[in-house]
């Protein structure tokens, strides 16, 4: 394994005990430029997970409380009257920065949440008919509460694959809790070393283009995209979109794992994750498809 | 289902079967099969039917052609027509897949009635194409591919099941017939049994085979060759007849005075024909199954199996006697007749008393009285045709000069009779001869020192007609040729295409010798050749046996696992095999390595070798690394050291 | 036609079930060795007839041709027969949903066929009624729909399907079964419920819920049409001031709209309250609306969405 991501996963496991997969998969979706959606029950570390995340990458970073009051504006910006120049000027909101991290987001309304994830797909703010770029990288990191929870506004299924993976958490094991009982995480994250700086993530990001991919594995994967399709256990079937994130994932777990090849091990590592979103499955819901999918040989 | 494409091709197959019955079958009857294939065609084009009232008209007028035109005499003929007329009905009337598929069934049955009456090389060209465009029709009903997909596939069908057809053709046990079938008259030219050349104008000749006679190197006959088939013994005043007591003569008993040791052996292949009559040399006799050898030497098919027959002959010129009775018949003649004839014979017998000196002097008669050759004499009528022809016209062929000397050498009390059959034959390679249809003659044989002569004023009148056949004459080549039906014989002074004819000529000999006269006795000396004496109980089971084998080949070729083009994956495929025969189960939706895993753990002594396995597999699946021989030798070994570690 | 009588089926079926052993009673089967049977189709069989014809006519005219001839079809059998057995072979069908059907239409079976190798002319087919006729390429996979022939509701099990392919030249019928293990859902006929009144409301329908206070943000998703059985709180009053039409608000995510359906609260014989309920299943669905289903025998807690639905619809099928 690339001994700076052992370390940025060392780092992160500080954080957030024994989910080595999870802060894996997370970093998988990042370096797939990917944005990141992270659904679990509340005080299960999901805003640690996401902070850390963003610290060890060494990028700027701006969070963003997410509630039912929020409007659009509020996270993109407004035009201001300039009393001194007698003119309007846009003040950027908190979602101009490389890293968003947006805390709940299910609690906004849909204006609030279709407005980020609109500058999440185009990469830009359009503010009176006005363009206005993101900085790049731009990652959105997003939580939200499970849907059942009352008070939330469920992310549109349409817009949910705009989002490359979703992860949850999970219950921690008993010896990562009692170690969280005893205050043995680092619960400082903002003081994580940085690992890596922008211009060693685009090399990154090169260098996972590059991983193999052979013809078995690709076969498998179209598989299991027809699975979903065929199968009536599915609402929403997976879009040609989603198989390319799908192998674009299963590149960079492979590459987070060491290797320049794709293995079928990869895309089912990734798969839930991809998918389960997309699919409109709940997340407990997750490997349906790889339990009936045999692999190609 | 595309139907007017399989409206045209059915129809089409219908007109090539009426075409191929041309000659058997009567013309305007097969012209109402043409005109219901045609009307086929037309509707097909249209996607119509015929209605049934109007279908049902037509049947009956058809039907009432039939029987009018083909005639019910011919019970095989009518029973091929009337096929071939239902089948037509049939089509004309299908619209379903289903109707359209007993079509092509019907057709299947046609087909085989085509060589009832023909089973030559072309012919069974023919018709094994059309045998491979009905498969192809069946094909086509039920399958959505192109019809040219379809003809592509019964060709291969065709082709790989005509070896094992052949195979049982030769092998299976043939049986007799089961019971006698009438048997199918052929529109073909023969001799006849009267001989009455005076009333014929223009002799029509045709280049039909008639027999091929194989000879022994050692045991040549000797030219010219008179091929006898028919003895005429009465004479009626104008046409020489076969006598009833010469037919009942037929079934006496065979005087079996010559054997083969004391005659010329040779071999026959006679081509199918109506009449019972064969051909042999001389006094003959053979002892084939299905040949009857008579009492006067002739050879005579035995029922009416319309088929090539092949069979050997011992030849003699045996010496006997006639007895009395026997000389009275073949010196018997009507009162009264031919005046002129008589009395020239009478002054001749008067001249030389013994009879060779009356044989010569009827043949410097003929030599020297400016007697012609011609297949166009003057047609002659009334009472006395043999005086008009000796002492008015004296052109004739060569059944004017056998009446005339017959009933000459009656009339001066010579035992005489005309014989018709074939003269000389064509050698086509050094000891095969192929006789003719216009090869016909007719000549006398005339009794004296116990000792039936061969009379035969051609000889003289043209010496040429002897030695050869009549194609190869020259003066009367012109005549012969203006005779003759079309045929490549036509042409056979341009040389390239004598020389195609001769080669159609020796592949249609071997066709026949081979294939149509393979019969009973031709399958018990190949099984005596192959399996020496045992063959009684050895054939049947070397034949089951065989075809056993080569299914069960088949069946395993087909059971084999699917090979699949992906590399290694056979191999993976094989571990998975072979783990299950250990108990463990691999699960499809395991990768390769996940299963590969599981086995490990089962099997902890083949860790080893397994380890090495999954390197392989990453580097060849999942780096397409290539498959190359060192790592194909690498996994058999592998595969195989599995087995032995367990 | 001849029709045969009940007790010659019953024996049929009794010998069919003892020679098949449960062989075919999966949801996914792989044509092989021990699934597959073969015989001359009925076509083929007037096929071996002409043959022999053939063969007796060569027979009694000596005849080595039409003796040919008859071998030839013969053996051209036997291969058909072979080649049949090959095409099929390898092939897997899998059962994979059944389309949701309403009395009194019959549900549509869908099965996926995946030919390892290529496979001609290959169709399904359930005693009378046949599926389209398929062609597969190597490795291909195509789905194929086939009619079942249950149109009352209620629960079926599965009719014995039959795999069938005449390849080549429909000389031979190869074929196989399946027999999935699912259950087949006839789901009542819909009717429009006459009367629904607030009897069927629950109780804690007025329990207050933070969706519903929200709802005075005037962020709601639209108005549609009243239905009988929507809480009174929820129509747009201002809407039926103006223009005297009864609208509905409807919130984005509405979890406020919480209805108890009760058998026992319609009226009508068992098949039309099943109808009704039916009706009203899918219509509160359509406007993701929670709701419970009470039946004499069985209770559906609060829920909602396609699950749900499904579940409750079932329910109703097996009643």
């Amino acid at each position: 394994m690339n001994s700076t991501i052992q370390l940025i996963i060392d780092d992160l496991s500080t954080v957030i005990f024994g989910k080595q997969q999870q802060i894996k998969l997370a970093l998988t979706c990042l370096f797939s430029e990917g944005h990141l959606l992270i659904e679990d029950l509340p005080g299960m570390g999901k805003t640690t997970l996401s902070h850390a995340l963003a610290a060890v990458l060494g990028l700027s970073y701006q969070r963003i409380q997410f509630t039912s009051d929020l409007l659009p504006s509020d996270i993109l910006g407004t035009n201001i009257f300039d009393a001194k120049e007698h003119s309007f000027s846009f003040h950027q909101g908190p979602v101009f920065s490389q890293v968003v991290l947006g805390d709940e987001i299910n609690r906004a309304g849909p204006k609030t949440q279709s407005a980020l994830l609109e500058a999440m797909e185009e990469k830009q703010v359009t503010v009176d008919s006005v363009k206005h770029a993101l900085p790049s990288p731009f990652f959105v990191i997003a939580t939200q509460n499970p849907v059942h929870q009352s008070g939330t506004y469920p992310l549109p299924e349409s817009q949910l694959d705009r989002f490359f993976m979703r992860i949850s958490l999970g219950f921690p094991d008993k010896h990562a809790e009692k170690n969280l009982i005893l205050g043995l995480n680092n619960r400082n994250y903002d003081d994580l070393p940085v690992r890596i700086n922008p211009v060693q993530l685009a090399v990154i990001q090169k260098e996972i283009n590059k991983v193999t991919i052979s013809n078995s594995v690709v076969d498998y994967i179209l598989e299991l995209v027809a699975f979903t399709r065929q199968d009536n256990h599915f609402v929403n079937p997976l879009s040609p979109r989603a198989s390319i994130a799908l192998a674009r994932a299963a590149k960079s777990w492979a590459y987070i794992e060491g290797r320049d090849f794709v293995m079928p091990e990869d895309v089912q590592a990734v798969f839930p994750s991809v998918t389960d979103h997309r699919l409109g499955l709940n997340t407990g819901d997750s490997g349906y498809a790889l339990k009936h999918v045999p692999v190609s040989l | 289902m595309n139907t007017p494409l399989i409206n045209t091709v059915l129809s089409l197959l219908f007109i090539v079967t009426s075409g191929l019955l041309f000659t058997e079958v009567a013309t305007p009857f097969l012209a109402i099969l043409a005109g219901l294939s045609f009307l086929n065609l037309f509707l097909g084009k249209f996607y119509k039917k015929l209605n049934g009232l109007v279908a049902n008209i037509l049947a009956a007028v058809c039907l009432v052609a039939l029987f009018v035109l083909v005639g019910v005499s011919d019970t095989v003929k009518l029973f091929v027509s009337m096929m071939l007329l239902a089948s037509s009905f049939k089509l004309l009337q299908a619209k379903t897949v289903k109707q359209y598929q007993t079509v092509c069934l019907l057709v299947f049955f046609n087909l085989s009635t085509v060589y009832l009456f023909h089973q030559g090389l072309f012919e069974t060209l023919v018709v094994s194409v059309l045998y491979i465009v009905n498969f192809a029709v069946l094909g086509y009903l039920t399958s959505p591919q192109s019809f040219k997909a379809a003809n592509k596939q019964s060709f291969k069908t065709i082709l790989l099941a005509l070896p094992i057809a052949a195979f049982l053709i030769l092998f299976l046990p043939k049986l007799p017939a089961f019971w006698q079938l009438p048997g199918p008259k052929l529109a073909k030219t023969g001799l006849s049994e009267q001989v009455n050349p005076f009333s014929i104008a223009k002799l029509a000749e045709s280049d039909d085979l008639v027999f091929r006679v194989e000879q022994q190197p050692e045991q040549a006959l000797q030219a010219p060759y008179y091929w006898r088939s028919l003895i005429h013994d009465e004479f009626n005043g104008s046409e020489w007849l076969i006598s009833d007591i010469l037919k009942s003569q037929q079934y006496n008993p065979i005087r079996r005075t010559i054997t083969q040791s004391n005659g010329v052996n040779y071999q026959v292949i006679a081509e199918p024909s109506s009449s019972n009559w064969l051909f042999a040399v001389g006094f003959a006799q053979s002892d084939n199954s299905d040949v009857h050898s008579t009492y006067n030497g002739l050879l005579k098919r035995k029922g009416n199996l319309n088929k090539n027959i092949k069979y050997a002959v011992t030849s003699s010129q045996a010496s006997l006697s006639l007895n009395e009775f026997e000389k009275r018949l073949y010196t018997r003649l009507p009162k009264a007749t031919n005046p002129q004839t008589t009395a020239l014979a009478k002054e001749l017998a008067a001249e030389h008393m013994n009879a060779q000196g009356y044989f010569n002097s009827l043949l410097d008669y003929f030599n020297q009285q400016q007697f012609a050759y011609t297949l166009t004499p003057t047609p002659m009528y009334g009472d006395n045709t043999l005086d008009q022809f000796v002492f008015d016209t004296k052109r004739g062929f060569c059944g004017h000069y056998a009446s005339t000397a017959a009933f000459m050498f009656r009339v001066a009390g010579y035992p005489a009779r005309v014989v018709s059959g074939y003269l000389g034959g064509e050698q086509t390679k050094a000891a095969t001869l192929n006789i003719y249809q216009y090869d016909a003659h007719a000549w006398v044989e005339v009794f004296f020192d116990e000792k039936w002569h061969i009379f035969d004023a051609t000889a003289v009148v043209a010496p040429e007609r002897l030695n050869g056949s009549l194609s190869q004459l020259g003066d009367l080549n012109e005549i012969f040729n203006d005779n003759l039906n079309f045929g490549l014989k036509r042409w056979s002074h341009f040389k390239a295409i004598n020389c195609l004819r001769i080669h159609l000529e020796e592949l249609d000999y071997k066709w026949t010798n081979w294939v149509l006269t393979f019969d009973q006795e031709s399958q018990q000396s190949l099984f005596d050749s192959l399996f020496g004496n045992k063959s009684a109980w050895l054939t049947p089971l070397i034949v089951l046996g065989t075809l056993l084998l080569s299914f069960t080949g088949y069946f395993l070729y087909n059971k084999r696992p699917i090979r699949s083009r992906e590399p290694l994956v056979d191999d993976i495929t094989k571990l998975y095999l072979w783990a299950k025969k250990q108990g463990i189960e691999p699960v499809d939706t395991n990768t390769p390595l996940q299963n590969i895993a599981l086995i490990k753990q089962q099997k902890p002594r083949t860790e080893a070798y397994l380890s090495e396995f999954e390197q392989i597999i990453i580097e060849v699946r999942y780096q397409q690394q290539s498959y190359n021989q060192n790592r194909k030798n690498r996994v058999r070994v592998l595969l195989n050291s599995l087995k032995t570690a367990k | 036609m001849f029709k045969r009588p009940a007790f010659v089926n019953q024996f049929r079926q009794s010998v069919f079930n003892k020679l098949l052993k449960n062989k075919h009673k999966t949801n996914e089967i792989e044509l092989q060795h021990k699934t597959i049977y073969v015989l001359p189709s009925k076509l083929g069989g007037q096929f071996l007839l002409i043959a022999l014809l053939n063969f007796v006519m060569g027979i009694n005219y000596q005849n080595n041709l039409i003796l040919a001839m008859a071998y030839l079809m013969v053996v051209v059998l036997v291969f058909a027969i072979l080649t049949g057995y090959k095409n099929v072979r390898g092939l897997s069908v899998k059962y994979q949903s059944i389309n949701e059907s309403y009395a009194p239409k019959a549900p549509f079976a869908r099965f996926q066929i995946h030919a390892r190798s290529h496979c001609e002319l290959i169709k399904l087919v359930n005693d009378n009624l046949e599926s389209e006729t398929l062609s597969l390429q190597n490795n291909e996979k195509k789905t194929v729909e086939i009619a079942l022939k249950c149109s009352e509701r209620g629960t079926y099990g599965f009719d014995r399907i039959k795999i069938i392919s005449h390849f080549p030249f429909g000389l031979v019928s190869v074929w196989s079964y399946i027999e999935p293990t699912e259950t087949v859902y006839v789901y009542p006929q819909p009717i429009t419920a006459e009367k629904l009144d607030t009897q069927l409301h629950d109780n804690d329908e007025h329990d207050v819920d933070n969706a519903q206070v929200k709802a005075g943000s005037d962020d709601f998703y639209q108005l549609t049409p009243f239905v009988q059985g929507t809480a009174l709180n929820k129509v747009s009053w201002k809407h039926y001031a103006k223009t005297q039409q009864l609208l509905t608000k409807e919130f984005t995510s509405d979890a406020s709209q919480e209805l108890a359906l009760n058998f026992n609260m319609l009226s009508g014989n068992n098949e039309h309250r099943l109808s009704q309920l039916c009706f009203l299943v899918n219509q509160l669905t359509d406007q993701q609306m929670a709701f419970s289903l009470t039946l004499p025998n069985k209770h559906i807690s609060k829920g909602q969405g396609i699950y749900h639905q499904t579940t409750c619809l079932q329910a109703l099928a097996e009643f």
